[in-house]
This record gives structure tokens, sequence and C-alpha cells, in this order.
């Protein structure tokens, strides 16, 4: 915290609440409020800049519709009650549920907004009660990232640090659109550019993120693994893969070769609607690049072949040696500002904190020592499975903390149907977003800058936030609720003080065993795992001696195309890709609700090709009606070029949008297949 | 001489960080305007014009020169006539219909009494603003266009 005595305001050092970028601001608070914000040139990551998001940041503080006090569903209306009431309807309607039907029949949905101390009591709470059923929004998102990066090369997380692009000479991005969701990662892409790196960017759509690109190759919606196949043929036909590398460094390079032996180009080119000239091209660049960057994100993740999609990735960059070197990496960029860290502390089905699976013997044991309690040794339900299950009655109860599932999850009818017919909802949040209008209680969160803790950023940078604000009315920390529920269910799960939660988390987290309070707190840029011991110093880059395999070696994964669930028919034409715009976060319960956000992107559209919207006789601006199998919404027209010919885009931040995706979920990650769904456009007038 | 706002055209993403600022040190009136065009976009800010249109047709001096080189604007002698607003070739002039006055770009001088820079330059994400002396952005720009164009004649294709 900083002061300035002549004016009595103080700048206090928090992180943004938005993205996963993690770029520092300071929050001017005077007299334990809020007055304003300033720019922080210090932070390595963003050196003071902002994106839109990051201005507005102080608009949902003390917005009307903040949650001031508990509330109770009573006859279709809300009422207003006590904390103490509060704290004993939730845990006594858990604590039922829980003798009825057994722990499983009990939901934990934890936010990738919170802090890590709370998604690690949160995680922690849902195993002392019994089940492993508890899990967040990164199953959305990157639960492939997650999945497949552990087993192929250690960590789930991206391996080098975002300015450090700014060093490589070529930079790949495929299914990602930084430019809008993670500006700050253009700021260092366009410094390298500026040094000669060549940019090639793969997306269905012509994003300003493709404007950047040297060589944009535009894929048909989910043909990635067909892309990145070619590409590898390419290298391997023309000799330009990592002979050394691959040898002292991966497994299963043979395997791979053998995969791809009859694929050629010209498939590889009618799968994915990229000549091959193209194909050639963008692989020899990367290939020879003296140090090549892969950037990914939702256009490779959000698909039933997600997991596949990254085995792509990781295939490419390990056959050319792209990885372990400075500005030579993986960038698989995290979505929330605290996903990275939610995952890190365990908020999730299948594992404990620190990524040691629940299922394996001995983490369990270290786990049960630490808690001194036997803990269930079955993977839980997953977010999806956990809807699924409420749907058919296995789950009876959820306690939802920072998640809005109505929105964020896709079938959002089925997500209704599921979630009305639970015994018993709880939400924490800090607005009465639409899930929590179904809820039978509702708790009043703080808000970001109303408290302190350590998030994690997709850097795998742990950065502490201060305390800025005085809490709104009687709002509290998640910290405090998860501790004060705890606290009734017969648990102690200690008095709500994150410095003390950090500590332990240090004792439990071997990646971050060096990540003191008195080390974060006093870190601009925070301390990037793994921080093994209090007098490491992080670790920038990963793998650069070896992978953390148990062999210390990357594997390969040979994968094949596999088309998307729902195809396009003569009822439902267009291709839909659901997707993110830069003035808007997600499911948009903050972003909505900020004027200067939400008067530049007031409603939800949909981006229709110039020659599709002529032979509809669409107009710009007009309001159409967009339906799937599942489902209607209605949209504003936008004709651009940004989409080929039978594409269409719609983003996901407008409550109807989710109405119409699909919930098919690649069988290994659990992800839903957000980026392909067959719809059709009706004229609002018809 | 002293420093202005230079723009780095091919570097804005069109992510609007600078209004969303201008608009917060501002009393929600911003004065720099990001124009998207399909495949770019071009952020407008006010050029303090040296042979300033807007400061020459002022009929009660409202618009000024500061020291700092800025054309800025003193809204107690502003009538609203608004020919300001039609003299900027830029259109970067607006009408504040709550207070029936213009609203034009400061220069944030408050924000460079204290020694910071204008917080469209500060907050913008890319770099896409500048705020620097001619011949320091003038540099700049020379040696990024040496290294390119030495690099081009220099790589293997």
């Amino acid at each position: 915290m900083i002061e300035t005595p002549a004016t009595k305001k103080s700048l206090v050092l928090t992180i943004c609440p938005y993205c996963g970028a993690g770029c520092g601001l300071y929050v001017v608070a005077e007299d334990g409020k809020a007055v304003g914000i300033e720019y922080m040139p210090e932070h390595p990551l963003n050196e003071g800049a902002l994106c839109p998001k990051g201005n507005a940041a102080l608009e949902v503080l003390y917005h009307a519709d903040r949650l001031r006090y508990p509330m109770k569903k009573t006859k279709g209306n809300w009422e207003r009650i006590s904390w103490d009431e509060a704290i004993d309807l939730v845990a006594s309607n858990l604590a039922q549920v829980c003798s009825d039907y057994g722990p499983d029949a009990l939901g934990f949905l934890s936010s990738a907004k919170c802090t890590n101390e709370e998604n690690y009591l949160f995680q922690k709470l849902a195993r002392l009660i019994g089940t492993n059923n508890v899990d967040h929004c990164a199953r959305l998102c990157h639960s492939p990232t997650v999945a497949i990066l552990s087993k192929t090369l250690g960590s789930g997380a991206m391996t080098n640090l975002i300015p450090e692009l700014a060093n490589s000479t070529c930079i790949f991005v495929t299914g990602s659109n930084f430019a809008e969701n993670h500006p700050l990662v253009s700021r260092w892409v366009l410094d390298a550019k500026e040094r000669g790196a060549g940019v090639i960017v793969a997306d269905a759509r012509f994003t300003p993120t493709a404007w950047l690109a040297d060589l944009f190759l535009q894929i048909k919606p989910g043909t990635d693994v067909a892309l990145i196949n070619g590409m590898i043929r390419v290298i391997l036909d023309e000799g330009l893969f990592k002979r050394d590398f691959i040898a002292r460094r991966t497994t299963g390079f043979d395997e791979l070769a053998r995969s791809l032996e009859g694929y050629t180009l010209e498939e590889a080119a009618a799968i994915t609607g990229v000549p091959v000239a193209s194909i050639i091209k963008a692989a020899r660049a990367y290939a020879r690049a003296e140090a090549g960057a892969m950037v990914y994100c939702m256009g490779i993740t959000q698909h039933i072949t997600g997991s596949d999609n990254v085995a792509a990735c990781v295939n490419l960059a390990l056959v050319c040696g792209q990885i372990g070197r400075p500005g030579a990496g993986l960038f698989p960029l995290r979505g929330q500002n605290n996903v990275q860290g939610a995952c890190d502390m365990g908020a999730l089905a299948e594992f404990y904190p620190g990524y040691q699976r629940v299922d394996n013997e001995a983490a369990r044991g270290k786990f049960e020592e630490a808690w001194g309690v036997s803990l269930s040794p079955e993977p839980g339900l997953t977010v999806m499975e956990m809807v699924n299950a409420a749907a058919e009655g296995r789950i009876k109860a959820i306690y939802i903390m920072g998640e809005n599932p109505l929105l964020s999850d896709p079938n959002a009818h089925h997500t209704r149907e599921a979630l009305s017919k639970l015994d018993f909802l709880v939400v924490q949040d800090i607005f009465l977003t639409e899930t929590a209008q179904l809820a039978n209680v509702v708790l009043p969160a703080v808000a970001w800058a109303e408290k302190e803790g350590t998030v994690t950023s997709t850097e795998r940078r742990v950065q502490w936030t201060e305390q800025a604000a005085i809490p709104l009315e009687e709002a509290k920390t998640d910290l405090w609720i998860i501790c004060q529920v705890a606290k009734r269910l017969g648990f102690d799960l200690g008095d709500a003080d994150a410095a003390v939660v950090l500590t332990e988390i240090n004792r439990v987290v071997s990646i971050h065993a060096g990540i003191t309070p008195e080390r974060v707190r006093n870190a601009v840029g925070g301390l990037i795992w793994p921080c093994p011991s209090p007098e490491h110093p992080g670790t920038p880059i990963l793998y650069t001696q070896e992978f953390g395999t148990p062999d210390g070696r990357g594997k390969f994964t040979p994968v094949t195309y596999r088309p998307p669930v729902e195809q396009t028919r003569a009822d439902f034409p267009f291709v839909l890709i659901t997707g993110r715009v830069v003035m808007h976060y997600n499911a948009g319960s903050m972003t909505r609700r900020s004027l200067s956000l939400a008067k530049r992107v007031p409603e939800a559209f949909i981006e229709v090709n110039p020659r599709d919207a002529e032979r509809l006789s669409l107009a710009q601006d007009e309001k159409v009606r967009v339906a799937t199998e599942r489902g209607e919404a209605s949209a504003r027209v936008e004709v651009t070029e940004r989409v080929a010919e039978g594409v269409v885009f719609m983003p996901f931040h407008f409550p109807e949008v989710n109405v119409l995706t699909i919930d098919a979920l690649d069988p290994k990650a659990k992800i839903p297949e957000y980026k392909v769904a067959a719809c059709r456009i009706e004229r609002g007038d018809d | 001489m002293s420093k202005a706002i230079y723009l780095d055209f091919g570097r804005c993403i069109y992510c609007r960080a600078c209004e969303v600022a201008c608009e917060r040190e501002h009393d929600g009136l911003k004065s720099i305007f990001v124009v998207l065009r399909e495949r770019f976009a071009v952020p407008l800010d006010c050029r303090h014009c040296e042979k300033s249109p807007c400061l020459a047709i002022c009929y009660t001096q409202a618009l000024t020169r500061s020291p700092e080189g800025a054309v800025v604007l003193d809204v107690t002698k502003c009538t609203g006539c608004k020919l300001c607003v039609f003299a900027c070739p830029f259109g970067l002039i607006s009408f504040d219909s709550v207070n029936k006055v213009v609203a034009k770009c400061d220069l944030c001088l408050r924000r460079i009494e204290e020694g910071k820079e204008p917080a469209c330059v500060s907050t913008c994400p890319t770099r896409a603003l500048y705020y620097d002396e001619y011949e320091t952005f003038m540099e700049r720009l020379m040696k990024r266009s040496a290294l390119i164009l030495g690099r081009s004649l220099l790589v293997r294709r």
C-alpha cells in the first residue's frame, strides 16, 4: 500500500479481477472506499497498461445490484435473513442431504474468480465432508490443457512468461483471439513483430488477432487436428524435425511418425479448407524458427476433440523442439483471473491441491495425514456431470461459489431444468445472477477489491492482491463464509485469515512451498511456480532441462482427425461458433453491469458473412432469431467478412446464447463443444 | 520541442481501453475515438494542432494554448455555439448535452503535472499511443524500419 500524505489517499496494489493475464493496478482508496484507479508501470506483465475491462473494474464495486445481505427464497420471494440463519440453513441442508443420501449426493462448484486460499478451503470442505464432487469452470475451458499437458509434459500450464513472446522469432497462434481476450499478450507479440518475428494465425474467423498475422489460415471449425497433422507431415517430409531433441528428450516419436504415414497434405487441405501451400509455409516457418512459440486457447480446447487438439499442439512443439527455451514454448492462455490457481488448489474432481490424483494412494495418504481424516478414493463428478446428475436426481444439493452455470454451461434449458430439480441450492456471489435466482439461499460475497489473498495468473504468477475497500454492508469474504459453514458442519478450517491459509498451502503443495505470505506480499509481480523453497526465486521457464513426467521426457500422442458432433443440415445450415469479445467477460454478470463496457456492446449479436446476409436478405442491425435443436435466441445482425460463408459467430456474454450450444463432451476432459453447433437464422418478422 | 501524443497505427487492436480511460478521467466524456475498419482500427485523438482551427474560431477565447502546448478549454467561457465542433477536421470535439458546453482533450494536464502520462497513453495495452518528443518517436520508427528492412534482406526463405 502506498500512501500519499498530501491527499490522504492510498494506492492499494490489486490484481485485475477479469482475465488470466494478471495485470497489476492500484486502487485509490480514501476512508475505506475505492475512489479511483491508478496505473502500475512497474508491473512486469502489463507495465501499467490495462484493457477496457481493467479500466472499468471499479464500476461493479458499488453497483446498485450488489448483494448486501443474505437472503432465502420463501414462496417464490426473496426474504432478508441474518448471517446466523443463513449459515444454519446452508449447513443443515447440506448435512441433511449428506445423511439421507450420502456425501456424493452433494456438489460443490468453486470459483475461478476467488483467491487461492478460498479455493483451497472450499475443496477441502467438500473433501472433509466426504465427496470429491468439487469442480469449477476450468472444466469448461482448459480441462484438456490440464489433462493432456500434465500427462505429456508434466504441468497443465503455460511454459514461459508472456513478455518472453517478444523474444520469439515465430509465433504460431491457433484458436486464440488474444487481441480481444488477453489484450496484454498483443503488446509482446507486437514487440516480437517489430524485431522481425513472423506471426501465423489459425482461426475460423478473421479476428483482430488475425490483423497481426503475416500468414492467416482460415480453418473450418473443428479441424485443428487435421491442420496440425498436416504441418507435422511437412516437417517429417522435409526433415525439419529436431532429431537430437527428440532422441534425448521425448518418447513415442516413432509411433507418431507411423500414425501419419498415409496422411497427405491434400487430405489436410480438403478437411481444413487451408491451401496446401499455406500449410507448408506455416510448418516451415514454425519448425525453422530460432525460437518458436505456440499460443492456443478456446479454439483448440472447446471441442469434443479438445484433448486431441491439445495433444496435437504438444506433438508439433516437441517435434520441432520449440519448448524449454527463452521465446520457445507452449502458451495456453488461461481465462479467469484465478482459474490457474483454482486448478492448482485442487478445486477439481480428480485432483487434490498440486495436481495429485485423488485415486492415487500415496497422494491420498499424504492429504489424509495433513487433514486428519480419511478421504474418498473416487474421482468426483465434473461440472457437466454434476448438472446431468442433478437432472437425474443423483445430486440433491449444490453449493455454488462465484459461478453462473446457467449462463456459462452449454444447453441452458437443460441446466435450468437440472438446477431446478435440486432439493437445495445455495449460491454465494456478488450479484443476484441468473443462477442465483434459482437458489434457496443466497450469500452476499465481497468483490475483489474488498478482500486480500493470492491469485495465480496464466503465467503461473502467484500475486498477492490487497484489500482496498471496506466490504459493502453485510457482504463477507468467501473465506469467512466457507469457514463459517465448515464450523457449523463440525469442521475447523481456521479463522479466515488468508495469510494463515497460504501458510498451510505452503506445507501441502510443493510447487507453492516457497510462496510464503512474507515473500509474495513484497514481490511486485509475485512469484512464479514451481517455487519449492523459501530461497527459490521461482521458475519463469519450464522444462529447460527435463520435463515433469515420471521419466523426464515429453510424450508424443498420435491423434487422428474426428469431425465435430453436430453437422449442419437443411434445417440448421450454419455452423455456429460461440466466443468472446473484448468489451465483455464470460457470462457478463460484471461487464453487463459496467456502463462503460455495456454501452459499447449492449446486446447479443450474430456475425454473418455478407454473401449469406444477401442470400437471406438480412440487413445490418436487423433483429433475427437464431435457433438450434436446443433452443432459440434473438440477436442483432452484424454483417462482416470476419466469418466465412456458412459460418456464424455469437458472443456468449448474454443470457440467450448458451441456450443454443451443445453439451456434447470431450470424453477425456469432459469439456463441452462450445465452438461448433448447427443453427438457422430466422428474420424477426417471420 | 514539447511532447505530444504519437500514434503507432499498426499496433491498435480496437480494444478501446483508451476511450474507457478517457471517460473515467473526464466525468464520462471521452475525447479519443477508435474507428474500426474491416481489417484495422485507428485511434483518433486531439492533435493539439499548431495552427488550431478550433482555437481560431472560438469567439470567447474559451480555447487557449497552455504552456505545455496543449489546446485547452475553459468551460466557464464556453457558450455552446459548437463552432469548434464543426471546425475540427477530425471531428474530435464533442458536445456535452448535460452541461451545454463542449468537451475536448485536455492532454490530461492534471496527470502530466503529477509526472504521469495522459491516461490513454498509460493504459494502451499495445503501446499504440506514445507520449514523447518528436525526435524520440521518429528515431523509434526509423530503427524499427531499418531492422525489418535489414532482416528481410538477410532472412533465408
